[in-house]
């Protein structure tokens, strides 16, 4: 039986559509991975699972019955399920008491508050953290405490908006085995958001492709990202996705030719098929060629420039198109333009492969 | 002795015709003190310069021990003075403008006046005469050639130093009186107003229905005009209020601590009001939410939301107490500025000013700054661990 069942879920914010007629199913036990670009919604639809925001249109069943917003019964439901959101949120208190949140305001007993916490850094590596300050921790260190405040609680569903955005892979890989082990053995139902292809493919069973506020597809990850439809290809604009053939080298990483006479070099070893992805950020931008141990160089010219505040995208054509993004101070430092040489550097390990 | 000009002025006690009591000092009070009974009240509305004299001072013991009665001085203008007898707020007055006082007991206001003192103004100095103004006749020109001559010269921050040092009791009966009075106020204040302004706050984050938004602004922008209400104003207000003639008069609550205290709980509620809404009003719509996914009732987020503010309601109470340490024309009004019963730092630092005892003002100025820069660094430290911990 299905966990989550949603149908023609709609969300307006003055006006704007952010989510479009939206069905899925989550079944119990399952780790399902929301996938798409930056502002395709995910947040949104999470926020809606998690009962934070009512949908403009559209139902969604938790367990069988179809949710309504009257307080008490929100109430009840949310506090069945559990959330960690993208942007880390603290209260400003000691590690103990943010993680014996969730059982202080259930009223449970001293002993069992103690017993529970002691379990859940154990299960987060947070050991001797209790009497810290949660606002003194580093960025990794507060997810992980935000991660045990919704695992103490003990919920039947994770909810999760992009848990390892922006950590380092020490904090990532933690975070990721807390994921599967709670939904391996405490059969805690996951549904996450992340533009982290290799994360979705890893961790998460099925994947929904969320692209503009639509689901574009549903399925293994396999199914998802090697069927190439219009959309994905919108995506691929947006985030650096190319599919080809590769070849494991001898030096144990393998060669993807994505055609037009651009080859990449991944820190993987898989051959046939495959589907490479690059984030814009991961990518180092330059008017000359960089001395580096990066595997990847490409030479190319700026096609396109899109202002985003403090960060700025450029497009560049080296045969293939890449969208590199750099910050505003580094774009005017190098005084860009349209039709601008200007070359690409990434590693082998910055590349994911499907 | 040298000796300026003459000046000659009357001074005259009234009697207040709202107090019918008056005979009853004349004929029943006897020299026989009574230490059983609460000791009555005799209040003497008078002028600055009776007062600045010294004169009452000498005076009133010897009164108060032969008629077993409590008196008390308040000093403003002549014209405030009989304003205030007017009012039923003064049993006596003691002031010189023979004009106003014969319209005064002509009006009815008053049911006798006897001319008690005339005051003759008289330069004492050292017999070697430094300055030289022996044989002077014009007062000014003596003051000038004293002031040319720097011989008056004496310095106010020893004098200062020396009465902190010696823990003078009139200096320590003040500051005892101002903590008192912030300290009550801030209490009360408190408790009244953090509710109010977390209400107010935690009001913002609810939905944008047009009549919320409308109350909310109107009940936010009350608020911040009363943050600048100058409390002179308020305490002309609390004073009207608990004028003898006034609604709440026969609380006889006017010239008490209790008086100073309710003026000051008015400028002290906007104050708390505001900060704590804005404290509360400014934690991130995150926490709310964070509170909210964890499974937290709407009861426990709003506690949450105010747990997480702590550091701005800290804020609130240093702002408040520093306002209503440093207050003083409200509670002059309101208070009185009697001497060992309503005289605190502020209202003593304007008076010794007014006398040209600023060696006093200053010791008194010091001990203000002392007691408020104790209070800011204990509140501070507090802010500093609260972040740290």
């Amino acid at each position: 039986m299905p966990l989550i069942e949603v149908q023609n879920l709609c969300k307006e914010y003055s006006g704007k559509k952010v989510l479009k007629d939206i069905s899925l199913r989550v079944q119990s036990g399952e780790i399902f991975a929301v996938i798409g670009p930056n502002g395709a919604g995910k947040t949104t639809l999470l926020r809606l699972l998690a009962l934070l925001d009512e949908p403009s249109s559209g139902a969604i069943s938790f367990d069988g019955a179809r949710v309504d917003y009257f307080a008490k019964s929100r109430l009840a439901l949310r506090r069945r399920m559990g959330m960690v959101f993208q942007q880390t949120v603290l209260f400003n208190m000691s590690v103990f008491d943010n993680v014996a949140y969730g059982l202080e305001i259930r009223g449970e007993d001293r002993r069992s508050i103690e017993k529970k916490v002691k379990e859940t850094l154990e299960l987060v590596q947070l050991v001797g953290f209790e009497r810290r300050n949660a606002l003194s921790l580093s960025g990794g260190e507060a997810q992980r405490v935000a991660l045990a405040q919704s695992l103490v609680i003990e919920p039947e569903l994770l909810l999760l908006d992009e848990p390892t955005a922006n950590l380092d892979p020490r904090n990532v890989s933690i975070i990721e085995e807390v994921l599967s082990w709670v939904n391996r053995e405490r059969k805690v139902t996951l549904v996450m958001t992340t533009h982290n292809m290799s994360q979705a493919e890893n961790l998460a069973k099925r994947v929904g492709l969320l692209i503009d506020g639509k689901i574009e597809g549903i399925g293994t990850a396999q199914e998802v990202f090697g069927a190439p439809s219009k959309q994905l290809m919108d995506f691929a604009k947006l985030e650096n996705v190319f599919s080809g053939n590769s070849i494991i080298l001898e030096e144990g990483t393998s060669l993807i030719d994505i055609s037009d006479g651009v080859q990449i070099e991944a820190a993987v070893r898989k051959s046939g098929r495959v589907t490479v992805f690059v984030r814009p950020e991961d990518i180092i931008l330059s008017e000359k060629p960089m001395i580096s141990s990066a595997r990847n160089v490409f030479k190319g010219r700026v096609v396109g420039i899109l202002d985003l505040g403090p960060l700025v995208k450029i497009r560049v054509d080296a045969g293939k198109e890449f969208v590199v993004q750099i910050t505003k101070r580094s774009f005017n430092d190098m005084r860009l333009n349209i039709g601008s040489d200007a070359f690409l550097t990434f590693k082998a390990s910055s590349v994911q492969v499907v | 002795m040298p000796v300026a000009h003459n000046f000659e002025l009357t001074h005259t006690l009234g009697f207040s015709s709202q107090e019918q009591e008056l005979a009853w000092y004349d004929t029943q009070m006897s020299p026989a003190t009574n230490l059983s009974q609460p000791l009555e009240r005799l209040r003497l509305a008078t002028t600055t310069s009776t007062y600045d004299s010294g004169l009452l001072d000498y005076l009133t013991p010897i009164f108060e021990k032969r008629y077993n009665v409590k008196v008390e001085i308040i000093s403003v203008g002549t014209g405030q003075a009989l304003e205030i007898a007017k009012r039923g707020d003064a049993d006596l007055v003691l002031v010189h403008a023979k004009e106003l006082e014969e319209a005064f007991i002509r009006d009815g206001y008053g049911v006798h006046r006897v001319g008690v003192m005339y005051n003759d103004f008289v330069l004492i100095g050292p017999i070697s005469d430094p300055a030289g103004i022996r044989g002077m006749t014009n007062a000014t020109g003596a003051f000038m050639k004293i002031a040319k001559t720097g011989a008056a010269e004496n310095n106010p921050v020893f004098k200062a130093f020396e009465l902190i040092i010696s823990l003078n009791p009139e200096v320590l009966a003040i500051t005892f009186l101002s903590l008192q009075v912030s300290g009550t106020t801030v209490l009360l204040g408190s408790a009244m107003s953090i509710p109010l302004g977390a209400f107010l706050g935690l009001k913002s984050f609810r939905g944008k229905r047009p009549l919320i938004e409308f109350v909310n602004v109107l009940s936010r922008s009350i608020i911040n005009t009363f943050m600048g209400l100058p409390p002179v104003v308020v305490g002309l207000a609390v004073y009207l209020l608990l004028s003898a003639s006034g609604p709440l008069g026969p609380l006889q609550l006017l010239y008490t601590p209790t008086a100073m205290i309710a003026a000051q709980l008015i400028m002290v509620i906007p104050i708390i009001t505001g900060v704590t809404m804005a404290a509360v009003g400014s934690v991130d719509k995150a926490i709310r939410e964070r509170a909210l996914s964890l499974g937290a009732t709407e009861w426990q987020t709003a506690l949450t939301v105010l747990r997480e503010a702590r550091m701005g309601l800290l804020t609130a109470i240093v702002a408040a107490f520093g306002a209503a340490i440093s207050e003083v024309g409200g509670i002059m009004i309101v208070g009185g500025n009697i001497r060992w019963s309503t005289r605190v730092l502020t209202t003593a630092i304007v008076y010794e000013t007014e006398l040209g005892n600023f060696g006093v003002a200053m010791a008194l100025g010091m001990v203000l700054l002392a007691f408020a820069f104790a209070v800011n660094l204990a509140l501070t430290y507090l802010q500093v661990k609260g972040v740290k911990r």
